[in-house]
């Protein structure tokens, strides 16, 4: 009850006309950052950090935590329409939201996108008010070996996605894994397969490479064919129908308890989550094979996810002082210069400030839906604008974004080189969708694994420490498992029929 | 006023996010250093921050240059150049035209690890120092679930042959890792293994989630885990962090010989003439004696406080000398 109270104290503050003002600044920044490929959260809230200084700490955090959870849906209109991922946790609604696209229904995915958007974050911020202390402690108990046995669990769930077979599907994903070998190791602090190069030395960036594979990628591939797609022109508009919402339902509930679950575990990102969401909705669909053809799921679902995870990624900074991915960390930093340690203490020093913050979630979550219901008619336009102007426009933004991850030449350079083999993957039907995968879960797999044998000293059986973890290695091995329980039970063979996003041209 | 102040802030932001992608072109050409005695510099100055945004470095880096664009009248603009640990922000102010238009704020590591670990192609000690902001604070951590409640115990416990101590560290081969050495060595000899995290925020999970027995961190994420007690702060590594003074931690200078340094220096390109160095110099000294902007820099947790271009540069030699031999010894 007493959470209540504070919860309506909270709405006073965050409803004072500054503080909406803010939250309203905040959500159109973030929609910005999140709409040009490569300046994500992290770039847009760093950039107003020293504002901060200026204004008062409530307002400024307000406007901070907006821009973060707007760059959630910001980056979706470019994924859905020109398939650019603005943003690492829109890169998987490319696969079916561009298709969606393609086939004249970007205002259904932009729309569903929108609805399930705000349905995530709001129901992570109900969790954040009912329940914030005892899932903090979610946190703890979530270590290497738990986190390693979940995004095994992931991998495993994501096997054949995307490609018309297995084996292509695996070759793939091991390629990722070999573009994200070279950098500084974690663990013993020399430099890995960098061939003296200092660029390297933190590894290869994904943002170009994921927008080279899937944005330069397509735009070259187009450009090669000629290709003029009138079908998408002609019913751009089509806006979010009852059917769409219904089919969606299912994936948005799932979503927002996926995100919600995942914003409380440390370290594992936006991406990941996103991933899972998509694998999932695929693994529970009754028509898997109308995944990558503009399966309203397979945008609802990964969307949902990101901004329940942003906001439920509040907990653990909130209750732990914690911060649960890089742009926390950034959101944290905003904090501390305002003299203020989040953590457990806040709550009882500060609350006007906290239930304030909070309260202002809740109010930018309904800022962003009802900004961008009416605004999908103006997202649309977009893709009539003809190929020939729109697809150096695109070059451009994406030549820009990715020289604004790291202001680096050598980014550019990453973003050309797997802009082609991106085009050539098209040529040959090459699946890229697993590379993209293994990129963004490789290097956490790693980590986790080497973490938990640290740990032990080298004793796998730390791997099966706790329910949590065995649980989900007992699930992956299942999962694994399956063709062979297919062979014993035919009528299920269905189910593995591994998608090709683009067969439908 | 309100309504105008937001509007200004607003276009203020607008005008930042569209700049974001295209700041580097910034820094035109401008001109060969003059021998004038009062050097002004001639356009916008560009401070690089070679790590990703968000961390201290970053933050009391916007905040001084936020300062800075005050008394010296031009625009300094903070660029994030993350890449290679460090190694590429640096090495562009390294090869930059040394007129006082592009400096690099570089933290700890780069200046005293990583030239060891790793061929940089470049060394940190050419370029030419301008000032240091701030130092950070570091001291050995025990979760309160674990029995050892001084440093001796800790130690008693570790050097028995029978026990292993879970050692956490921020990654790489970093200041914690050195901390642990130099305190093994000290005591003749611990038995630890090292579980490597991605930095401050992780290391201090892993030790409430009671996965690890000790670790260094710095303060922005202990300090209120020491307030509610589930950390037990045992030594102080660095020259001094005086919150942990008051609770009469010892230091590890008095009771084991060794001190951890962690400066964050100010570095312009190699060559620097020295009356636009000193005219830096004196513009971040002016700027840390604004009481507003020193707070909310020591707001960080980090140890606040200028230094010359000469102080900062022997301390940071003093980390670099130190940590050398203990680094080739553990890379063979």
């Amino acid at each position: 009850m007493d959470s209540l109270n504070f919860l309506l104290d909270g709405f006073a503050t965050a409803l004072q006309p500054q503080n909406l003002i803010f939250a309203f600044i905040g959500c159109v920044l973030g929609m910005a950052v999140g709409i040009l490929p490569g300046v994500g959260p992290i770039a847009g809230i760093s950039i107003l950090l020293p504002m901060s200084f200026y204004l008062d700490p409530t307002g400024s955090i307000i406007m901070m935590a907006a821009i973060y959870y707007g760059a959630m849906y910001g980056g979706t209109i470019t994924t859905v329409l020109l398939n650019v991922p603005g943003e690492g946790s829109s890169a998987i609604t490319a696969i079916d939201g561009y298709a969606m696209a393609k086939q004249g229904r970007a205002g259904s995915a932009l729309g569903i996108a929108a609805i399930g958007s705000f349905i995530g974050g709001t129901i992570a911020t109900i969790l954040l008010v009912l329940a914030a202390p005892a899932l903090a402690q979610v946190a703890l108990t979530f270590g290497p070996p738990e986190l390693f046995a979940l995004l095994l669990m992931g991998i495993c769930l994501l096997v054949g996605l995307g490609s018309r077979s297995v084996l292509l599907s695996l070759l793939s994903g091991v390629m990722g894994l070999a573009i994200v070998l070279p950098g500084m190791d974690l663990f013993a602090g020399t430099p890995r397969l960098t061939f003296g190069n200092l660029e390297l030395l933190s590894g290869l960036n994904f943002v170009p490479i994921i927008m080279g594979l899937f944005g330069m990628g397509e735009v070259l591939h187009h450009a090669h064919l000629r290709f003029v797609d009138t079908r998408a022109h002609a019913k751009a508009t089509a806006i979010i129908t009852k059917k769409d919402l219904k089919e969606s339902s299912g994936a948005i509930a799932r979503g927002s308890i996926l995100g919600s679950a995942t914003g409380l575990i440390p370290g594992i990102g936006t991406v990941a989550p996103t991933l899972m969401s998509y694998a999932l909705e695929r693994k529970v669909s009754k028509h898997p094979e109308k995944f990558g053809h503009g399966a309203i799921q397979g945008v609802a679902g990964p969307e949902t996810t990101n901004n329940a995870y942003a906001n439920a990624a509040m907990i653990p900074l909130f209750t732990l002082g914690i911060p649960a991915s890089p742009t926390i960390a950034v959101l944290m930093g905003a904090f501390l210069i305002n003299g203020l340690t989040p953590g457990p203490k806040l709550f009882v020093s500060e609350p006007t400030l906290v239930w304030g913050i909070i309260a202002s979630l809740f109010i930018g979550n309904l800022i962003l839906l009802i900004m961008n219901l009416p605004l999908v008619k103006v997202w649309v336009q977009i893709i009539k604008i003809p190929y020939h102007l729109l697809f150096p426009l695109i070059l451009v933004f994406m030549v820009v974004g990715s020289y604004s991850v790291s202001h680096s030449m050598f980014d550019i350079g990453v973003l050309i080189v797997f802009g082609i083999l991106g085009y050539i993957a098209k040529l040959v039907d090459f699946p890229i969708v697993p590379v993209a995968l293994t990129i963004i879960l490789g290097p956490m797999l790693e980590k986790s694994l080497r973490q938990a044998m640290q740990l032990s000293g080298g004793d796998p059986s730390v791997l099966f420490r706790g329910p949590i973890s065995t649980i989900f290695i007992v699930i992956a091995l299942i999962i694994v498992s399956f063709p062979l329980w297919s062979r014993i039970l035919p009528k299920r063979h269905r189910r593995l029929v591994p998608i090709d996003p683009d067969s439908d041209k | 006023m309100r309504k105008r102040k937001v509007a200004i802030i607003a276009g203020v932001a607008m005008a930042a996010m569209l700049t974001a992608g295209c700041t580097a072109a910034d820094t035109g050409p401008t001109g060969a250093p003059s021998g004038d005695e009062a050097w002004t510099p001639s356009g916008p100055i560009k401070l690089i921050v070679p790590y990703g945004a968000g961390g201290s470095t970053d933050t009391i880096g916007r905040l001084l240059a936020d300062k800075m664009e005050d008394i010296l009248k031009v625009p300094v603009v903070v660029e994030n150049v993350p890449g290679g640990v460090g190694a590429v922000g640096v090495q562009q102010v390294y090869n930059a035209k040394a007129d006082g238009q592009t400096l690099v704020m570089a933290s700890g590591s780069i200046q005293t690890i990583v030239p060891h670990t790793t061929d940089l192609g470049y060394d940190p000690y050419d370029m030419t120092f301008v000032a240091s902001t701030h130092e950070s604070v570091a001291a050995r951590f025990v979760p309160s679930s674990k029995p050892w409640k001084t440093i001796e115990e800790l130690v008693d416990y570790g050097k028995d042959p029978k026990n292993t101590l879970i050692d956490v560290t921020s990654g790489g081969f970093g200041l914690p890792d050195i901390g642990t050495k130099l305190l093994s060595a000290a005591v003749g000899g611990l038995n630890y293994r090292p579980l490597a995290t991605d930095g401050g925020a992780e290391s201090v999970l892993r030790l409430l989630a009671g996965d690890a027995d000790m670790g260094q961190n710095s303060a922005s994420t202990t300090m209120q885990y020491v307030e509610s007690g589930e950390l037990r702060p045992l030594l102080i590594e660095s020259a001094s962090w005086p919150e942990l003074e008051k609770l009469g931690v010892p230091k590890s200078s008095d009771l084991y010989g060794y001190t951890i340094v962690n400066p964050s220096s100010i570095l312009a390109p190699p060559g620097l003439p020295e009356n636009i160095r000193s005219v830096l110099e004196n513009a971040v000294k002016v700027a840390l004696d604004d009481q507003a902007v020193f707070d909310k820099m020591a707001a960080t947790h980090e140890l606040v406080r200028f230094k010359t271009g000469e102080e900062a540069r022997s301390y940071a030699k003093q980390g670099y000398d130190l940590y050398g031999p203990i680094i080739k010894e553990v890379l063979g």
